[in-house]
């Protein structure tokens, strides 16, 4: 068998029920994109995931229908193990491959989270079976993006000009994403201009809403890195900044988009629902934000389903993910990778994923054709060196690729057996430690603060290295205390004070700073 | 779907990148996060007057959020 380097998967009948004769379009579409990777050197495959006979040559099941998420996810894996490609593209919206709706770890007390659950495409980018469970997908070692259409669209032009943007798209000069346009809820700029300064060198200029936005000039607009650290909300066209505490305005809407955002784009968004892919109609015909983007041009937006976590200073969740992913971005990776890879390295930093952790890891998705490279990556001295490219033909075939995928597998299979992750539970708090998380509650003008338990699980000592078995491994559990804000003597706001205990010790406190 | 209850006002999100004081509507089918349909999601003036008042509200169910396409305020019974 031939080696198919990406694989496209949708489901055919729900395009063609959602597009009727239109879906001749987009057929002609995808070919032209099949016939652009091949040019690139990808030997492409389009498989109907909705098809009996596709799928069981592929030794799967079809799916039962559009909505079908179990299906979804066994699908894309016998189509992973029939032809363990390169890159996956789940092609149209969640109305066409729904997300991997995941449970939310810190749903549950009264003043906390409200999503119910994690709509997510990371399970299919993990060799972990079927699950609901985000801490089962802690190790993702595929390469995966979607290029959605637009949810309850009933004609295809929208999700062809993005197919049609991806086949055209040529990797250009590292300088012309050397430029970026950032904007932050000037309450965040602390952390925003760390984040900044970390890919941009320092002194990188942030806007801030307010006083700036949401009506960007062109010029502002031009850079093909942006940069988004607003409040943002489900069904919502409009990113927002805010300044003073609680006085929230316009930083961004995607009203003002079309003409002013430059070919080959690439935005990360740390905003609540930045990557939502809404119905327009729930916002009274206005596609999001992402949505909006994609159709003017850009080649890749990495943002999150639902509410997403960060502090207001220093760095951590939504900042190291979208961070990690714009630096691979420019470092010449393809999108789908520099997604892949900021997801390994924004969990590989703990011992075990709290809560906020845990979401995040689940809840940033790309939105793309995960195996266009943004910038031309530059090939190593030796390789344009004469003996190399005099060499007899077919003697020196490069095989880059390959040893990336196979680091990238490593990478995942060792967070999948070593990575613990925090999970709600039952466990009652014990007094010291309710104790000391009220006083300090107190100390940091926390009003009212409410609690909740986790118990750290780790993987089973069968998946796990026998080396971490001989690790010491109290029980570890996870007790926070919630609430609404005060001011605390120093001035900084308060919203989480999180105490991980072991045995009858507290053996690691953390106070997180509310957005 | 037509929801009827009573709205408050509460931080909710705590923590997360959408904090806020917000307007929830408490009615016998859940508590929502109340928003108008085209008005600001964190700050609409209109919805914040709302707080206290019993309403009836037309609109749909999203991500825990209640956004009305129409609403009227129902007169307290007990006069």
């Amino acid at each position: 068998m031939m080696a198919v380097h990406k694989v496209v998967v949708t489901n055919v009948s729900g395009l063609k029920a959602k597009y009727g004769p239109e879906y001749a379009r987009l057929r002609t579409s995808l070919a032209k994109l099949v016939r652009a990777d091949l040019k690139r050197g990808l030997r492409t495959r389009v498989v109907a995931i909705d098809s009996p006979a596709v799928m069981k040559r592929l030794g799967g099941k079809p799916v039962s229908s559009v909505n079908d998420q179990r299906g979804a996810k066994e699908a894309v894996d016998a189509i992973y193990g029939h032809y363990q490609p390169d890159y996956i593209l789940i092609l149209g919206a969640p109305d066409i491959v729904p997300h991997i709706d995941l449970a939310n770890p810190l749903h549950g007390t009264p003043d906390d989270d409200g999503d119910i659950v994690v709509p997510s495409d990371v399970p299919f980018a993990c060799a972990a079976g079927w699950s609901r469970q985000p801490q089962d997908f802690m190790g993702p070692s595929r390469v995966v993006g979607r290029l959605p259409d637009l949810a309850g669209a009933d004609e295809p032009s929208y999700l062809q000009r993005l197919i049609d943007t991806a086949a055209r798209h040529r990797p250009m000069p590292r300088k012309d994403y050397a430029r970026h346009f950032a904007i932050s809820a000037k309450v965040w700029i602390r952390s925003t201009a760390e984040s900044m300064d970390n890919l941009f060198g320092p002194g990188a200029i942030v806007l801030t809403a307010p006083p700036k936005g949401p009506r960007w000039p062109k010029r502002a607009l031009a850079p093909r890195i942006h940069f988004i650290n607003c409040h943002g909300d489900t069904c919502s066209p409009k990113f927002f900044g805010e300044h003073p505490t609680n006085r929230f305005v316009d930083a961004h809407d995607a009203v003002h988009l079309p003409t002013r955002i430059s070919k080959g784009a690439v935005v990360a968004a740390e905003c609540c629902y930045g990557a939502e892919l809404y119905e327009p109609a729930k916002a009274q015909g206005q596609a999001g934000i992402a949505n909006t983007y994609l159709g003017e041009g850009a080649i890749g937006f990495l943002g999150s389903t639902t509410i997403a976590y960060g502090p207001s200073e220093g760095q951590g969740q939504a900042d190291l993910i979208c961070q990690y992913f714009i630096d691979a971005v420019r470092r010449g990776a393809s999108l789908g990778r520099a997604a892949l890879e900021a997801r390994q390295r924004f969990v590989a930093q703990f011992s075990h994923t709290d809560p906020a952790d845990l979401k995040t890891a689940v809840q940033f998705l790309l939105l793309g054709d995960p195996s266009v490279h943004p910038v031309d990556p530059t090939p190593h001295a030796f390789s344009r060196s004469k003996t190399v490219r005099q060499a007899p033909k077919g003697l020196v075939h490069s095989e880059t690729r390959t040893f990336r995928r196979e680091r990238l597998a490593r990478t995942g299979t060792n967070l999948t057996r070593t990575l613990g992750a925090a999970v709600p539970s039952k466990d009652a708090i014990p007094k010291p430690v309710r104790r000391f998380l009220i006083k300090a509650a107190e100390e940091s003008g926390m009003l009212d603060p409410t609690f909740k338990s986790y118990r750290v699980t780790f993987p089973s000592a069968q998946r796990r290295p026998r080396s971490m078995n001989t690790l010491r491994r109290p029980k570890r559990l996870i007790f926070a205390a919630l609430g609404s804000l005060g001011t605390s003597t120093r001035g900084a706001r308060i919203s989480a004070i999180i105490a991980t205990v072991e045995g009858d010790k507290i053996v690691h406190v953390r106070r997180v700073h509310s957005r | 779907m037509i929801v009827e209850g009573v709205v408050i006002r509460r931080r909710i999100n705590v923590g997360s990148k959408s904090e806020h004081d917000a307007a929830l509507l408490v009615s016998e089918e859940g508590t929502f996060k109340l928003r108008r349909s085209g008005g600001h999601p964190f700050s609409d003036p209109d919805v914040q007057a709302l707080v206290g008042l019993r309403i009836r509200a037309e609109g749909f169910v999203t991500a825990g959020q209640f956004i009305m396409t129409h609403y009227a305020v129902v007169d307290d019974e007990t006069g």
